[in-house]
């Protein structure tokens, strides 16, 4: 996975509000020669988040991009355009994981090619979760005390604390 | 200026967007980009919308050469210096046509050929040495030059042919002749077939589908593709051709991931024709898609057209219609236009 991919990435479990930028936990990083295109370059860096690929890029051990968007004259030269292009297109991600800035989910890279995939419970939103849980409770006669601890803030987890405990309650 | 349009007799519903998109990737509708985006047609007289026969208009011969060379299913583009429904009715029609537009094409240091077509039958070698012998009246001085002349002229006959050509027949007979301005390359569909390709899916994409599909969407170099539902990388291969940089997603992990080994996967397909790899290949599911907010996402019609041809083309191989997918049709997605 290179850093343009990572530019763009979000988590998207549902009721997640800022799943941007990803934390990258690199565990094998690699080079990749690819061909300088001036201008494709220069069609995407109006769209990046910079910060976010400055950021990214030293966590890839890469520390030659300043911090904030150079002005007009910089960026048309060469030289600020082949570190961009280095940091963009050739850092690889080979191995390692993307995280979640807010519930810390990991999303697995693996030979490259991250896994943005969400389990099940990941995907419903928090009332569609309440409500299922409650359904289900009800039907599976858990005792109150165990509801209760559902009322906790943290909705995106609601289900998953419901599956363990129904499993608990089940055995 | 009005141009003839000569298609290929193929994949009928796609000549026009397919011919409109490149318009608009060449600058047809620079000039005023409030316009519709679309051209202006007019089918030669009792022609049936299905014909291959079509007039455009278009700003200029360059916008008109560029589209035919890039264009799949353009068989050419031709500045019609005369038409009628018979020879004699062709003559006068040449020779009314300014001469400014013809004489720079026929000076004598100039090497030309004159090729014999008509549509839906063939034509004998003898009739077509006495066509051309019966061009004579045009003051051609050139030198004749069958393998690499710098003009072609083409000589087009429609007529009723019953239904041999599958089409309503044409009520008149009618002939053009033009010069032509520019063609389509499809040796390419060759090239990329499939059954050369090392991977392969039971989805893969046609060659002349997905070069469609990337001409649709307007690939060129310093644009990124993206296919969401990348499977084996065969649409993505054609956007790669055109010089775009690719991107793509699968559900599938086994396909984006692994492929079929180290030497056969989508990385490696675009290794055997020498294309840019991919920027990237990720596992997501398109009903959540992985992308930040703010990322612009360009749902121009051209865009959505191509989608909707993906979803169609492939919602029907796959049997996605009874799916989960079919509730969120592929009306996502992440081209970035420049």
């Amino acid at each position: 996975m290179r850093l343009l991919t990572h530019n763009m990435l979000a988590s998207n479990i549902k009721g997640v509000i800022n799943g941007f930028p990803l934390r990258i936990e690199p565990e094998k990083i690699v080079e990749k020669q690819v061909d300088f295109n001036p201008d494709f370059l220069k069609n995407m860096l109006p769209k990046l988040d910079w910060k976010a690929l400055a950021d990214a890029s030293k966590i890839m051990g890469y520390s030659e991009l300043p911090d904030e968007v150079p002005d007009q004259t910089v960026v048309d030269s060469s030289e600020f355009l082949q570190k961009l292009h280095h940091a963009l297109l050739e850092l690889h991600l080979e191995e390692g994981a993307l995280v979640c800035p807010e519930t810390g989910r990991r999303f697995p890279v693996n030979k490259g090619i991250p896994n943005m995939l969400l389990h099940e419970d990941e995907v419903f939103t928090a009332a569609v979760a309440h409500l299922l849980m409650l359904c289900c409770c009800s039907w599976c006669h858990v005792p109150a005390s165990i509801k209760c601890s559902f009322t906790s803030n943290d909705n995106r987890m609601k289900l998953i604390v419901f599956r363990k405990t129904h499993a608990a309650a089940y055995d | 200026m009005w141009y003839l349009c000569v298609f290929y007799h193929r994949l009928l519903d796609y000549r026009k967007p397919e011919f409109e998109s490149l318009a608009d990737l060449f600058g047809a509708f620079d000039v005023d980009p409030t316009s519709s985006h679309s051209l202006q047609w007019k089918l030669p007289q009792h022609h049936h919308p299905d014909s291959p026969f079509h007039f455009v208009n278009l700003p200029s011969e360059d916008i008109a050469r560029n589209i035919a060379n890039r264009s799949i299913l353009v068989k050419g583009i031709y500045e019609i210096w005369g038409e009628g429904s018979s020879y004699e009715e062709l003559k006068e029609s040449i020779n009314r046509y300014p001469d400014d537009r013809k004489l720079p094409y026929l000076i004598p240091d100039s090497t030309f050929r004159i090729i014999i077509d008509s549509f839906g039958k063939a034509t004998s070698f003898k009739d077509q040495t006495t066509r051309i012998q019966g061009m004579a009246y045009i003051p051609f001085q050139g030198r004749v030059d069958l393998r690499n002349p710098e003009h072609k002229f083409w000589l087009i006959e429609t007529d009723d042919y019953g239904s041999a050509n599958g089409l309503p027949p044409v009520v008149d007979k009618r002939i053009f002749f033009g010069r032509e301005v520019g063609a389509a390359d499809r040796k390419l569909l060759p090239t990329y077939q499939l059954k050369s390709r090392k991977y392969l899916g039971p989805t893969a994409m046609d060659a002349e589908m997905a070069f469609l599909m990337a001409n649709q969407a307007q690939a060129m170099p310093g644009k990124l593709v993206y296919d969401p539902f990348v499977g084996t990388g065969s649409i993505l291969v054609a956007a790669a051709h055109f010089g775009a940089l690719t991107m793509g997603a699968d559900i599938d992990i086994r396909v984006v991931r692994d492929g079929r080994g180290p030497d056969c996967n989508v990385w490696s397909n675009f290794k055997q024709y020498g294309l840019q790899m991919p920027v990237s290949l990720l596992r997501a599911d398109n009903n959540l898609p992985p992308w930040r907010p703010g990322l612009k996402e360009v749902t121009s019609q051209h865009l959505a057209y191509c989608l909707c041809l993906l979803a169609s083309s492939r919602g029907v191989k796959v049997g996605w219609l009874g799916g989960n997918e079919s509730k969120h049709l592929p009306f996502y997605s992440a081209i970035w236009k420049s």
